[in-house]
């Protein structure tokens, strides 16, 4: 039968997205690719497993294996009011909730509060997946400015006065796609925007962890706790396969998300979830962190001292302080797209930056580099081509 | 100087105490913004801790935006922003929540929101017998096999299975369920699977590839309750087609057909949930003949394909699909555990290929360790001897049931299906006044718990019925709550 006829409209504004065919082609042997937003394999914590699932099993049993609190299994959200609080964030059992990844927080976000045209007010560049997500429920957007130090609160208030929007959408600290972070005095500034105008902001947080250099920061969750929902995950911090995420929020947030997350999937992996919650009482994290770093520090400034030897002076960056990317921007005129095109077919993939953009225009001359997947080796020699590919572009531009 | 009360016998780790004590100076401007904080290694040799401890503390200080360091070396107390944290007190201009949700998720919860779901706090830690929930045994579950299995998963495949996975859900898992559905006499390329955090998410996924609003979907009338606030966030117009003695009415869905083609037919054809009704062959091939001719798909939920203990071989509607209208979504949660959360839809490869879109974007794919551990604990024949295993227990309480109610249940005013299958058995109580909370504290007052009627319509029941599930019981349980629940009914037709 032909199902194509049936769908739903919500569905048929789904499309492949651009970055995924990307990545297909990144993803084939011999290719180097800067593309993906991924953790490296070798900073699973593999060798943990078997002594976790021991615990678990041992400690819990069958109850691991059942059904379980749409809320989340309690062992686990008891284990995060610490966590949360060394990240600064004060939280009660009632205010933490686990979600399917948190992605799958961003979905029963979506799910539960836009209606078809309400507008989210987003930064510009923002990360890809939570418009996707979003884009699901029919959300317009309202690109906000950013600087060098993330979202720009003139910015914010003016969006905030001229506009009914449902909620504010920022990854503040490593931004994903632009390794920015927004410094203490904005947050508070943010913050208060936030209040003056009882606007919900969300604060997705899945990086601050791995910070390599600088000072932890507070969240803005813990200036504004009514009024932002705070959010983060494991996958950056254990591994991204359990699909584990979680969120804090005023408990009759919570209790709304609970509605709706009971009918998306009852719960989220029960048997999963015990596994975090020993990987986090066991103490295991700290350990488990300082390894990540001490993988992913080096790799940064191989990326650093390689764009320092092979860009073009128009081109700039700033040296992030920890997660997984560099941003790199430079003249409008050059479209990236087309630069990867050139970089694809000498074996190197990486994802033009406008594709974060809701106006993708505004960010023709950027694009997003992962350092934390690739070899040393491969990191050098894919910053070579893609610098080659620039001056190549450039080149024909010319002629 | 800064002076600190460390109580070393205190549960209360010492950095957690460091920065307790330190944040309350802050608080109270005993430190002022712009005072050094002493050195980590001065400072814990002045306390007589660890210097890690300091650092421990400093560092919480920090990520609450109390102290700043200058050039890395010193740390001061920054000017802080006053700031109330969650918790402690409600802001007067905090955030109306009922007016901030979507009209969707506003129906939902004026409908449901006061409805009590087997998987909310209240339910938990009932030391009562209960029939209430449809939650599998425990202490049956194959804890043992599962850790092989998961070990067997990591050692073989390493650090895959933590990695992201593919949307689709893992390949080994996936070909697994083809084998099996096979055996069914379904079949279906390992592509035309998809794998979802149990059936609930497979549904909920299903209306988001097919409603609009305001279109019309059908049901079986009672039905799983879990559906009615999904649909009803997706703006469906329920239509409920009524349950016969043999299964859905086959004439009412074919005169609400000219009322309106509807997105599709969600039906169970096994042990249907509540009413435990399995139809026959002959049900099937109508059914199926029906929805061909006005090419309408069928969502097949054979949650428990697996269990029939009882009466004639049917095979799955799915088995007679010649024309790829079904949609068949399968499950491990009844017949193995649910805590994995593992389902799976079979169909149509334009279907599927959407509806992985669809997840990809809802929550980028199913866990990963599960579905490997699942896979290795199938692939090694875990879960057929497990079906074995089951099936033969729970034939047997389930003949055990059967017979107690026939002797203890005496209420000519009360009757019962009789199921071939699966865990539930539905009761009909004519003739009642007795409304269902007065019914409920009677049940509480026996101690037994029991699925309400109500909770499994749409629209009002013409009698009032009870839903008893087996399936976490042992048979002294199920015979002693049947003795329970007997005398329970006793005192509900004397009231």
């Amino acid at each position: 039968m032909n199902f194509e006829k049936i769908l739903a409209t919500r569905t048929s504004n789904i499309k492949a997205s651009a970055i995924r065919e990307l990545l297909k082609i990144a993803a084939n042997p011999g290719m180097i690719s800067l593309g993906g937003g991924l953790p490296s394999p070798d900073s699973f914590p593999l060798a943990l497993m078997r002594e976790l699932t021991e615990k678990v099993l041992t400690k819990y049993g069958a109850a691991a294996l059942q059904y379980d609190l749409t809320e989340g299994f309690v062992p686990l959200r008891k284990a995060l009011i610490d966590y949360c609080k060394s990240n600064g964030v004060e939280a009660k059992l009632e205010n933490i909730y686990i979600t399917s990844g948190s992605q799958g927080f961003l979905d029963c976000l979506g799910k539960l509060l836009i209606s078809p045209g309400d507008l989210v007010a987003v930064e510009g560049p923002t990360y890809l997946a939570a418009l996707q997500a979003f884009n699901s429920y029919e959300a317009k957007y309202i690109q906000m400015q950013t600087d060098d130090e993330g979202l720009v609160p003139e910015a914010l208030e003016e969006t905030l006065k001229n506009n009914t929007v449902k909620f504010v959408y920022t990854v503040p600290t490593f931004q994903n796609p632009s390794g920015k972070t927004i410094k203490i005095k904005r947050r508070e500034q943010i913050a208060e925007i936030i209040k003056r105008y009882d606007a919900l902001l969300i604060e997705d947080d899945p990086y601050s962890a791995l910070r390599y250099s600088g000072d932890p920061l507070p969240t803005i969750k813990s200036m504004a706790p009514e009024n932002v929902v705070y959010v983060s995950t494991f996958s950056k911090i254990f591994a991204p396969g359990l699909r584990l995420g979680f969120f804090v929020a005023p408990e009759q947030f919570g209790k709304w998300m609970v509605i709706v997350k009971q009918g998306v999937d009852l719960n989220t992996t029960t048997y999963g979830q015990a596994l975090a919650a020993e990987y986090l009482l066991g103490g295991y994290l700290d350990n488990h962190i300082k390894k990540i770093i001490s993988i992913y520090k080096p790799k940064l400034d191989v990326m650093l001292k390689a764009l320092e030897e092979n860009f073009p002076p128009e081109y700039k960056w700033i040296k992030p302080d920890g997660g997984m990317f560099f941003w790199i921007y430079g003249p409008n005129s050059i479209d990236m797209e087309d630069v990867s095109a050139i970089s694809l077919s000498k074996g190197v993939g990486f994802v033009p930056g406008k594709f974060f953009y809701p106006n993708p225009e505004d960010g023709l001359g950027t694009m997003r580099l992962n350092f934390t997947n690739g070899s040393h080796d491969q990191l050098k020699f894919a910053i070579k081509i893609i610098a080659d590919s620039i001056k190549e572009r450039k080149n024909q531009l010319v002629k | 100087m800064i002076i600190l009360n460390l109580d070393r016998k205190n549960k209360t780790p010492l950095f957690r105490q460091v920065f307790e004590q330190l944040k309350e100076k802050i608080d109270n401007e005993i430190l002022k913004p712009g005072d050094l904080l002493p050195p980590t290694r001065t400072f814990s040799d002045q306390l007589g801790v660890n210097r890690t401890t300091i650092y421990k503390a400093y560092q919480e200080l920090w990520a609450l935006g109390y102290i700043e360091s200058r050039s890395g070396s010193y740390s001061y107390v920054r000017q802080r922003r006053e700031f109330h944290l969650s918790g402690k007190e409600v802001h007067s201009n905090s955030i109306d929540w009922a007016k901030r949700v979507n009209h969707n998720a506003e129906k939902v919860y004026k409908m449901f929101g006061k409805v009590n779901y087997p998987f909310s706090e209240e339910k938990i830690g009932f030391d009562g017998i209960d029939f209430g929930r449809l939650h599998p045994d425990t202490r049956i579950f194959p804890v043992k096999e599962f850790r092989k299995s998961i070990n067997k998963a990591i050692e073989h495949r390493g650090a895959t299975v933590l990695d992201y996975g593919e949307s689709k859900g893992y390949y080994p898992l996936r070909e697994y369920i083809t084998r099996r559905m096979r055996s069914h006499g379904i079949s279906v390329d390992i592509d035309e699977i998809l794998i979802t955090n149990g059936a609930q998410n497979a549904i909920d996924l299903l209306l988001r590839l097919f409603a609009k609003p305001g279109c019309r979907v059908f049901v079986e009338s009672p039905t799983y309750g879990m559906v009615f606030p999904t649909f009803t966030y997706y703006n469906c117009e329920i239509v409920l087609i009524p349950m016969l003695d043999d299964g859905a009415d086959l004439e009412a869905i074919e005169r609400e057909f000219k009322n309106g083609l509807p997105i599709f037919f969600y039906t169970m054809p096994n042990f249907h949930n509540p009413t435990g009704i399995t139809t026959n062959q002959e049900h099937r091939e109508k059914l199926i003949a029906l929805f061909e001719k006005y090419s309408v798909p069928i969502v097949e939920d054979a949650f428990e394909e697996e269990m029939k203990y009882f009466g004639k071989v049917s095979l799955p509607v799915k088995s007679m699909d010649i024309n790829r209208i079904i949609i068949y979504v399968g499950s491990f949660s009844k017949i193995l555990f649910p805590g994995i959360r593992l389902g799976w839809i079979a169909a149509d490869i334009e279907c599927i290929n959407r509806l992985t879109t669809l997840k990809r974007f809802s929550d980028i794919s199913t866990a990963l360790p599960e579905q490997a551990a699942l896979a290795d604990f199938c692939l090694k024949g875990f879960y057929e001897l497990h079906i074995k295993k089951i099936h033969k227990v729970f034939r047997k309480r389930m003949i055990l049931a059967m017979q107690a109610m026939e002797q203890k249940i005496k209420n000519k005013n009360v009757s019962w299906i009789a199921p071939n299958g699966g865990f539930t058995i539905w009761l009909t109580l004519n003739n009642l006044k007795t409304g269902y909370e007065e019914m409920n504290s009677i049940f509480h007052a026996n101690k037994i718990r029991v699925a309400l009627g109500k909770d499994f319509f749409m629209d009002t029941e013409t009698e009032k019925h009870l839903r008893l599930a087996i399936a976490s019981l042992n048979e002294k349980e199920i015979a002693e709550g049947i003795e329970r629940l007997a005398s329970a009914i006793n005192h509900i037709y004397k009231s």
